[in-house]
């Protein structure tokens, strides 16, 4: 009955949103997004205008997504801190090919997300990716081989300074340039399509890509939780 | 000098990052650090607050990434801002105290950095101009929450957490189509620019849109219907997590709602306003029927943001003053972070549970009474200030209709608060656990928090005229103190309360404030002289006064005075609100006072809001006097005048709206009982003659062929009779006498009704002379009660040998009371019959003779039952009343002596004082002798000589025509061996009047009782009814958003 | 609508995709599942978000080509890019928590089944 009731309201939802369709057609960029468009490349030097808006003027927004991330792994950590109540199963350890095999490709992964989130400015992906990217590796590196620890208090101090670093980035711009997160006068600009441009955003963005990368992997650690053992109280086998 | 408004973001964000390596140097740093930190952003706040109060400094606008609005994102910090982050530190500061000591070997280290990230998301959503940089802090505060509810027992924390992320999921998921077809709409995501860039209201699709956003934020915001998992979360998780919740996060996302509400076309305001006032109403209606204090004080959070919500077009629109609602906020945040803090405080889960919680601690009992007196909007406390702002405005604004259920929901929340306060202050029995919890370590925040709204609210009084009243802030002050100091020895407390008063009193003298020729003056001297000889029987010093009476007695005091010198509708407000709230608790704090009390308080409420009601409607039409409520005319007069009088009546006990006083004065201590009678239940009468009626009478019109006075003389006819009737029942000594105390009032309302110099001066005269033999009897019980340990008469007799001053005392104030000559009840009554022949009232003029007459039987009770008669065995040792009462006593009957031999002494002043209010005289005076217009004369002294001669004649033929008497001994009785039944049943003054109770039946029905039982039980049957819609099911939670969408898209709002 | 363009089309699909996902949270009674509709309705946004700066004439906004460069009006909007991105991160933020909720929820009563985390109510 709630189940019917509930399937009719959504589909009656759904005709009003799909009300919303014509607004949705291709429009010209907003007076916003018309300056990125023609100055973006001028104030910030940067190729990726994407990265620019990400990094730069809606910089404030990113410094609240890392927080993000850094606070939902904080919170699942929070949430999981008891381990009472919980069935574990014994997991038998994965074959030989399968853990030389992630082995072998942890460090290529890991290389290709620093990648990435270096060239964050330059072309498609940034920090956000490249972490991910990372992440992977983490994770193929836990599911390959249940057993395996993380060095938490190499990852903790990474997360950390990663994490300020970002607000000493931003409180660099306040110092110099007035503004929080300001990319004037911080480093200089460089070169358009160079490596070595863009200011600070380059530099933001290698501290993002440390900070997602880790961030993730601690999220998968937490939830894998191969470091400590079960305790059975309270739980049924 | 101030600091960079950005830091409130930048400095807790770093340090949460570096947080998780603080902690690895121990638990002491990591709490240090955080605490630190928030300090830092609680001063970052205090720097602005000076500069932006006074307009020195103008409101920041703060860039970010070095462009200004639209290109970057801009945060703007002025006034509210910098009061709400303010608010949202210390709650932070607060929590941080209280979470600290209760963290378990699992949180420690991890908890803090929830708490410092959800502060800095709130900062965010406080600060923040761009639309969807406001979503990215309400999911860092809402995250933070999701996290930080799963802080102590996981059985229910968990459950609510989970529920409450489900539908914060989906309010983030209609938010982000609101924000995003915004952002197409207008091309930039800066509010302050979309504002000027929103496409016309008609836009096909716009209002999809804004609905999506709004409906995004009624989840956020807990709204009706869809508050669901915020109640469960009040119940379940741990209450140090609900207050940092509403100090930070909820207070951040009402101000996301101002803010989004800017882009909110005109055409929403009345559906915002519905949705918040009936979350207002509804919330506090459903927490009426709460059982669980946790989960009440949800309700209670969820109708203040309702009530929140309801203002914010207003306010936006210019209707009301932002002040108002920022003060309700204050307020809200204040309490309800108190209140939660406390909650925490005590293991009880249910009211019963919490049955004389806080018993051993003052600090705790008396933070939680001033949270609850903030939150039910009584003054000084800032919400009051903020309500009566409000309902001004709404008034003034053509939104009249709005403040009454804004005051119906504000009642409610009395009927609730002080439900729950009454199992607090009823005494604990050994089957019901009543387990503090945790030490006084982390009590800082709830003594802090109590003291700020205590301080702020009388910071707002200090333009107010009343400051500058010596004798008001002195007794103020001194009550003040002496309710802190009440563990002081009992004598000692009460004699520095008498030399405030003789003080008080000495310096009014001096300043002619006992004019007894204006009413005002008048009143000066009752409430003075009435408080002192309280006081004076206060210096017995055992029991008869709660704990905590002295202090808040002279508190009551100095706002009665108030009360009847201003002319000035707030202040008369303010008095009325502090003598409820002062008179409430000294009621309580009688040993059995908590349930009559909450009674007592819901009526007082009920009437307060009464006549806010009808102060509003004056000021609603331009007048904020007393003096200007008699140039209201028309429908509005009629309104006012009702809503006055009944407000009056209602605390007066009128007939129908008496169920409260006969508990109420029976149990209240013994000491205030004659104060309560003689002073507290003639304020109103006061009311009626000096305020509601500036009203014109002739500005009043006949419902049909009834006189509107004409009617109110009935109702206090009715219940003198009514009430009367009820008093030869009892067999409690203190509720005989408080059925008739109310019933006396009624022969006051009479006068008052009659409208002519006579029938008010009969009024004002039985004012007085009740309040002396009243007060005189109340008194007088009270030592037989402090002697005998009991109130039940048929228990006492035979008491004249052993206290005989306590028997002249109740002699001479029934021979008063029962308006026989020679006393000057006698003259009082003479006064009244004259009004009411002159009136022509003659059907009136018969139920007030009858009442007279029934009287007599409870009369010769009190006495015969207690006095006379055979002395109990177990009383044979009983000493008289303690020496200051008797003082108290033989004042009194002195006064009352002066009346009846010379009436003219109080006379000759109401004479003037009608002559003044009528510009007519009541009466021609001419020495002992009484004539009224009309021809017909009284002499007080000649009927006392008169008097006097009759009665030593038929002594003297009795002593000759009596037999010799003969003296037996008192046990000498024989039972003829049957075995003696209990006492009650043999004892003749048991069930005395029990012949009379069958002729009378049909009279006695306690129909008042019963029709306000019914009224409590329907509604309760639909409060039941109603809060089961919260299943507690996830997924039906999760529905009634959607269905909410789905009924406002096809109504078809805001188009 | 005569032609349906790629923006009509994306559009439909994201709110499919959205009523999908909130079906999969009020019909399903797993709580696991329940967490799955959020995703999938998450996605569903996200790919809404995306299409409102979308236009199949213009191309990504990276201007590292000089012809792009010199005219910068053939790439698109790259606000919403930068938006949806902040939504997938926040979107997996919690999920990630929800699921670590269902982890301890499920150690607390064994049941993953909605109906019995329903203890407070009323």
């Amino acid at each position: 009955m709630k189940q019917i009731l509930s399937v009719v309201l959504l589909l009656a939802m759904g005709w009003f949103l799909v009300g919303l369709v014509p607004l949705g057609q291709p429009t010209e960029p907003g007076r916003v997004a018309q300056h990125y468009i023609d100055n973006g490349i001028d104030e910030n030097r940067g190729a990726n205008l994407v990265t620019s808006v990400i990094v730069n003027y809606r910089g404030f927004d990113t410094l609240g997504e890392v927080t993000v991330l850094f606070l939902s792994v904080a919170g699942a950590g929070f949430v999981l801190r008891r381990r009472d109540g919980l069935v574990r199963h014994e997991h038998r350890p994965s074959s030989e090919i399968l853990q030389t095999g992630a082995r072998m490709l942890f460090a290529p992964i890991v290389v290709f997300g620093a990648y990435i989130f270096v060239h964050g400015h330059l072309s498609p992906g940034g920090g956000f990716q490249g972490g991910a990217v990372i992440a992977s590796a983490v994770m193929l590196l836990l599911l390959a081989d249940r057993s395996h620890h993380l060095p938490h208090g190499l990852m903790h101090w990474l997360e950390s300074m990663a994490g300020f670093g970002y607000v000493m980035a931003g409180v660099a711009g306040l110092v110099v340039a007035g503004s929080f997160l300001s990319n004037q006068g911080v480093l200089p600009l460089g070169t358009w399509n160079r490596l070595f441009s863009a200011g600070i955003i380059p530099i933001i963005y290698i501290l993002v890509g440390l900070k997602v990368g880790t961030e993730l992997s601690s999220l998968l650690d937490v939830m894998i939780d191969t470091g400590r053992p079960a305790r059975q109280e309270g739980g049924r086998s | 000098m101030v600091i960079d408004p950005i830091l409130l973001v930048a400095v807790p964000l770093g340090v949460a990052f570096l947080l998780p390596l603080f902690s690895k140097l121990g638990r002491t740093a990591a709490t240090a650090v955080q605490g630190l930190t928030i300090v830092f952003t609680a001063l970052v706040a205090v720097s602005w607050l000076p500069g932006l109060l006074d307009g020195s400094l103008a409101p920041a606008n703060i860039l970010t990434g070095g462009y200004d609005a639209p290109i970057a994102i801009n945060l703007h910090f002025g006034l509210t801002e910098a009061v709400l982050c303010l608010l949202a530190s210390l709650t932070a500061l607060g929590s941080l105290s209280y979470l600290s000591v209760r963290e378990d070997e699992h949180t420690i280290g991890r908890s803090g950095l929830l708490q410092l990230l959800i502060m800095t998301g709130a900062f965010g959503l406080i600060m923040t101009r761009d639309l969807f940089n406001l979503f990215v802090f309400l999911e860092i505060a809402s995250i933070g929450t999701y996290a930080l509810v799963a802080f102590g027992k996981e059985e229910t924390s968990l459950e609510a957490g989970f529920k409450y992320m489900l539908t914060g999921a989906v309010a983030s998921i209609f938010l982000l189509i609101g924000i995003a077809f915004l952002y197409k709409l207008t091309g930039t995501l800066n509010i302050d620019d979309m504002v000027g860039r929103m496409p016309p209201a008609a836009t096909a699709g716009l209002a999809t849109v804004i609905l999506f956003l709004l409906m995004g934020m009624a989840i956020e915001l807990k709204l009706l219907p869809v508050n669901g998992p915020a109640l469960d979360l009040y119940d379940g998780a741990d209450p140090g997590v609900m207050a940092l919740l509403v100090g930070t996060v909820v207070n951040g996302v009402l101000f996301a709602f101002w803010k989004i509400a800017l882009l909110v076309p005109g055409t929403w305001d009345t559906a915002i306003m519905t949705l918040g006032m009936v979350t207002f109403v509804g919330s506090n209606l459903l927490a009426v029927a709460q059982d669980r204090p946790r989960r009440m004080l949800g309700y209670s959070s969820s109708a203040q943001i309702g009530l929140l919500v309801f203002l914010v077009p207003l306010v936006q629109q210019g209707t009301v003053a932002l002040a108002g609602a920022g003060l309700l906020l204050i307020n809200h945040t204040l309490a309800k972070s108190g209140l939660l803090w406390l909650s925490g405080k005590h293991a009880g889960e249910t009211r019963r549970e919490w049955t004389g919680a806080f018993a051993g601690s003052v600090v705790m009992r008396t933070a939680l009474i001033i949270f609850i007196l903030a939150i039910t909007g009584l003054p000084p406390f800032p919400g009051f200030w903020g309500k009566w702002q409000v309902l001004s405005d709404l008034m003034a604004g053509g939104y009249g209709w709005w403040a009454l259920p804004l005051l119906i929901g504000s009642l409610l929340e009395f009927v609730y608060y002080y439900g729950w306060y009454r199992y607090v202050r009823t005494p604990a029995t050994s089957n019901v656990s009543a387990r503090p919890l945790g030490g006084a370590s982390d009590l800082g925040g709830v003594v802090a928090f109590a003291l700020a709204a205590l301080v702020f609210g009388v910071w707002l009084m200090r333009d107010l005229p009343v400051m500058g009243d010596r004798v008001l802030v002195f007794l103020t002050g001194v009550g003040l103190v002496l309710t802190l100091l009440r563990r002081l020895p009992r004598v000692v407390l009460a004699a520095t309360a008498t030399a405030a008063l003789g003080l008080a009193a000495w310096i009014m003298a001096t300043g002619g404030g006992f004019d007894l020729t204006t009413p005002s003056g008048l009143f000066h001297l009752l409430i003075i002289g009435a408080g002192l000889l309280v006081s004076i029987a206060g210096l017995a010093g055992s029991s008869g006064t709660g704990e905590r009476f002295h202090g808040l007695f002279l508190i009551m005091i100095a706002s009665l005075l108030l009360l009847v010198s201003t002319d000035n509708l707030l202040l008369f407000f303010v008095a009325w609100e502090v003598m409820t709230w002062t008179s409430y608790l000294v009621v309580t704090s009688g040993r059995l006072g908590a349930k009559p009390g909450q009674l007592y308080m819901v009526f007082s409420g009920a009437a307060g809001f009464l006549l806010l009601g009808g102060f509003m409607l004056a000021i609603g039409a331009g007048h904020t006097t007393i003096t200007g409520l008699g140039l209201l005319t028309g429908s509005t007069a009629a309104w006012t005048w009702g809503l006055l009088v009944t407000g009056f009546l209602g605390k007066s006990a009128a007939w129908g709206l008496h169920i409260w006083a006969p508990g109420a004065y029976s149990e209240a201590p013994d000491l205030f009982t004659p104060f309560l009678s003689g002073v507290i239940s003639k304020i109103p009468m006061f009311g009626i003659a000096m305020v509601a009626f500036r009203i014109a009478a002739g500005n009043l019109p006949a419902i049909g062929a009834v006189d509107l006075t004409w009617l109110l003389a009935l109702i206090g006819g009715l219940t003198a009779f009514g009430l009367t009737l009820a008093a030869v029942f009892q067999e409690d000594a203190k509720k005989l006498l408080a059925y008739s105390s109310v019933g006396q009032v009624g022969y006051i309302v009479v006068g008052l009704a009659i409208l002519t110099p006579l029938g008010w001066t009969a009024a004002m005269f039985h004012v007085v002379h009740h309040l002396l033999f009243k007060g005189l009897l109340f008194l007088a019980i009270a030592g037989v009660i402090m002697r005998t340990g009991t109130r039940t008469m048929y228990e006492m007799g035979g008491l004249i040998k052993r206290m005989p001053v306590s028997f002249i005392s109740v002699l001479i104030g029934i021979i008063a009371l029962s308006g026989v000559p020679p006393l000057a009840g006698f003259t009082g009554k003479w006064l009244l019959y004259q009004a009411l022949l002159a009136k022509g009232w003659l059907f009136i003029l018969v139920l007030m003779m009858f009442s007279s007459v029934v009287a007599f039987i409870y009369m010769f009770r009190l006495i015969h039952s207690v006095f006379l008669g055979q002395l109990k065995p177990r009383h044979r040792d009983i000493k008289e009343a303690p020496l200051p009462l008797v003082i108290s006593e033989v004042l009194m009957i002195a006064g009352v002596m002066a009346l009846a031999v010379f009436p003219q002494l109080l006379l000759n002043p109401l004479n003037a004082m009608m002559h003044t209010q009528f510009g007519l005289d009541a009466l021609r005076i001419d020495g002992t002798v009484l004539t009224t217009m009309s021809g017909h004369t009284l002499n007080a002294t000649g009927m006392m000589v008169l008097v006097l001669v009759m009665f030593v004649a038929m002594f003297l033929v009795l002593l000759l025509v009596s037999p010799p008497m003969r003296k037996i001994r008192q046990l000498d009785i024989g039972f003829a061996g049957e075995v003696p039944p209990p006492a009650e049943e043999i004892h003749f003054a048991s069930r005395f009047a029990q012949p009379y109770e069958r002729a009378w039946a049909p009279f006695l029905k306690p129909r008042a009782t019963n029709f306000w039982r019914s009224v409590t039980e329907n509604t309760g049957g639909v409060i039941e009814a109603v809060r089961k819609i919260y299943s507690g099911n996830g997924q039906t939670y999760v529905l009634y958003p959607v269905l909410l969408v789905v009924v406002f898209a096809l109504l078809g709002l805001g188009r | 609508m005569n032609a349906v363009t790629p923006a009509t089309l994306y559009l439909v699909t994201a709110i499919l995709l959205i009523l999908i996902g909130l079906a999969g949270v009020l019909v399903r009674r797993n709580i696991l599942k329940m967490v799955l509709g959020f995703a999938l309705a998450d996605t569903g946004i996200n790919l809404l978000i995306a299409t409102l700066g979308s236009n199949p004439e213009r191309t990504a906004p990276i201007l590292d080509k000089p012809e792009l460069l010199a005219n910068p009006s053939l790439v698109v909007d790259p606000i919403p890019q930068a938006l949806v991105l902040t939504a997938i991160v926040i979107g997996l933020g919690v999920t990630a928590l929800m699921l670590a909720y269902v982890i301890r929820l499920y150690a607390l009563r064994q049941s993953l089944d909605i109906r019995d985390f329903g203890r407070l109510k009323w």
